[in-house]
């Protein structure tokens, strides 16, 4: 049903194509050079993750 | 702080543009997938195959605004590790399981049953089509759910308590999240969304009949839509009722700058229309109108559904002053809720210290003391009571546009219906008709996002009412990288717009030279 459904696609052609070339866009160029997780990125364990809220949070 | 400043600036205009491009698509994706669903359904009952081509050429489009508005709203979860990495931290758990309960759901029933709702024709049978159809149609409308609660939370925190160990909200009681707030937001949502999409229809159908082309098609689509668009929006008036009442118990001060109010009355009148005062403060004399039309009592029947009823002022609420039935209600000024926001703060810095020092009898007397004053946790980022008032203007026009553009759409099905029930020749060939219809389009998708404007412009300088300021929820990161992503979203968002838009004037224009019904 799904090859079908591709093959006879019209104006399908053309959405799928922007489709896909949207995601490339979001998922391997924007999410991966722009958007890293700040705290996956910067502290190796939750605690130290939980500690350094707590610093952003309520500032000494 | 200057930088910090602007950091906040950036991601909130970021933030603001990704979930009103998302806003888009998803509204029309909610009705548009009704009005098909029920089309087929007509279909499936009556045998009548003109029927079913009304439900694929209507499938179409559906399909050109789902591909458009696919994974748009992804985005504004890669914002929230970046930009906002403090409240993805601090609401954690509770506002990511409706989140992955939602990315769940949208795969598997939007994957599974869209496709055989696209593809599926002559390939499963009828019924199975239908099935999938209305199966795609509701697993839309859950997605929405999960979203709205996870949404509904963050206006009002329930059902979590905080662990000053993880610095985290966690869960205690998950059906908590299904609020007063959460399942009026849901509705709302939801039936603003067939409404928008019965608009849609209806102009593109104008569009048919200005072209001279596809005359039954148009009025039969008009006709389908008009009820169910008219359906959603009596019942989107009922649920923004019923959202006004929990605004005012859960947010007052939201609903005291939908309306310019800064200090109430019993038997308060509502403005039907007026014109901010751009000087008016909280703390001067200025009037809060240079004009206004009001309705006498209006406000407290919106509010409380009692026309003698006190609704409360900016004033009223930042001096602690508010009235239920006789009893005095939200008692704690602004001021004392800054001192109690601060104890707070520095209740979590002594629990954290305790915590390095591994001194339980500390800890313990922290946890107590953040206890009692968590309720007013955010309240300690402040200085001055002024800055927990949201942009009154900007909250103000968004309502009333939203509530005008709102009648008009009403009276809009009326005459839409009438006019196809009962004067049919005449909807076929009064242009200027066609042209109103068509030029309204846009004005619902305006008066749809001044809903979202409301709710979320409304609500600041909150992220997590009462517990999370914007400026402490936002990542330590330059303004020059937020800047920076602002304006690569910026042109790929008007890219897709324009794709979205060109594909669909192409197809309705091809489909205006052919006879769709053949």
């Amino acid at each position: 049903m799904y090859r079908d459904g591709f093959r006879q696609m019209t104006v399908g052609r053309t959405l799928w194509a922007l489709v896909i070339i949207k995601l490339l866009i979001l998922f391997c160029v924007v999410k991966l050079f722009f958007f890293p997780d700040i705290l996956e990125r910067d502290y190796d364990s939750d605690a130290q993750r939980a500690e350094a809220v707590r610093t952003h949070l309520a500032p000494p | 702080m200057n930088e910090l400043l602007t950091t906040v600036d950036w991601s909130r205009w970021q933030f603001a543009m990704t979930a009103i491009f998302h806003w888009l698509f998803v509204p029309l994706t909610l009705g548009l997938s009704v009005i098909v669903a029920v089309m087929e359904s007509i279909y499936l009952k009556t045998g009548d195959s003109r029927w079913l081509k009304t439900t694929k050429f209507w499938m179409t489009l559906l399909a050109i605004n789902f591909a458009v508005g696919v994974a748009s709203g992804i985005i504004l979860e890669f914002e929230f590790g970046t930009n906002w990495s403090n409240y993805s931290w601090f609401v954690g758990d509770i506002f990511g399981a409706p989140l992955a309960i939602e990315g769940i759901l949208a795969f598997f029933l939007e994957a599974t049953f869209g496709a055989v709702m696209f593809f599926g024709w002559g390939k499963v049978s009828p019924k199975f089509h239908l099935l999938s159809t209305w199966l795609t149609a509701i697993g839309a409308s859950i997605s929405a759910l999960w979203i709205l609660v996870a949404n509904a939370w963050m206006q009002y925190p329930t059902g979590m308590e905080f662990d000053p160990v993880q610095m985290r909200n966690v869960m205690a009681n998950f059906w908590d999240l299904f609020s007063g707030v959460a399942v009026n937001k849901f509705f709302h949502a939801v039936f603003s969304g067939w409404a928008l999409a019965g608009v849609f229809v209806i102009a593109v159908s104008a569009v048919f009949l200005l072209c001279n082309s596809n005359r039954d098609f148009a009025i039969r689509s008009i006709k389908t839509s008009g009820w169910i668009g008219l359906a959603g929006l009596l019942l989107c008036m009922y649920t923004g009722d019923g959202s006004a009442v929990e605004v005012t118990r859960t947010q007052p001060m939201k609903l005291a700058a939908m309306e310019g109010l800064y200090q109430g009355s019993e038997g308060q009148s509502i403005v039907a229309f007026g014109i901010i005062n751009p000087d008016k403060r909280y703390d001067n004399d200025e009037p809060p109108f240079l004009f206004e039309i009001s309705i006498p009592k209006g406000l407290s029947i919106l509010a409380r559904h009692d026309m003698d009823a006190f609704v409360p002022g900016i004033n009223d609420i930042i001096d602690g002053y508010d009235m239920v039935d006789g009893q005095p209600v939200n008692t704690v000024s602004y001021a004392e809720r800054i001192v109690r926001g601060r104890d707070a703060q520095k209740a979590i810095r002594d629990f954290g210290q305790g915590l390095r020092e591994a001194d339980s009898v500390q800890m313990e007397k922290a946890e107590s003391v953040l206890a009692e004053n968590y309720k007013y946790f955010g309240y300690g980022y402040f200085n001055s009571p002024g800055e927990a008032v949201p942009p009154v203007a900007l909250t103000f026009y968004a309502f009333h546009a939203m509530v005008i553009l709102g009648s008009y759409f009403l009276l809009y099905y009326i005459v839409a219906l009438l006019l196809a029930y009962r004067a049919e020749a005449w909807l076929t060939h009064s242009r200027w008709l066609h042209v109103v219809a068509i030029l309204s389009a846009p004005l619902m998708w305006i008066c749809s996002e001044a809903g979202w404007i409301v709710a979320e412009v409304g609500r600041q300088p909150w992220t997590v009412q009462d517990l999370l300021p914007v400026n402490a929820a936002i990542s330590d990161i330059p303004a020059s990288s937020v800047m920076v992503t602002f304006w690569i979203f910026a042109i790929i968002f008007t890219l897709l717009l324009c794709a979205e838009t060109s594909i669909m004037i192409n197809w309705i224009r091809k489909a205006t030279h052919t006879d769709i019904e053949k």
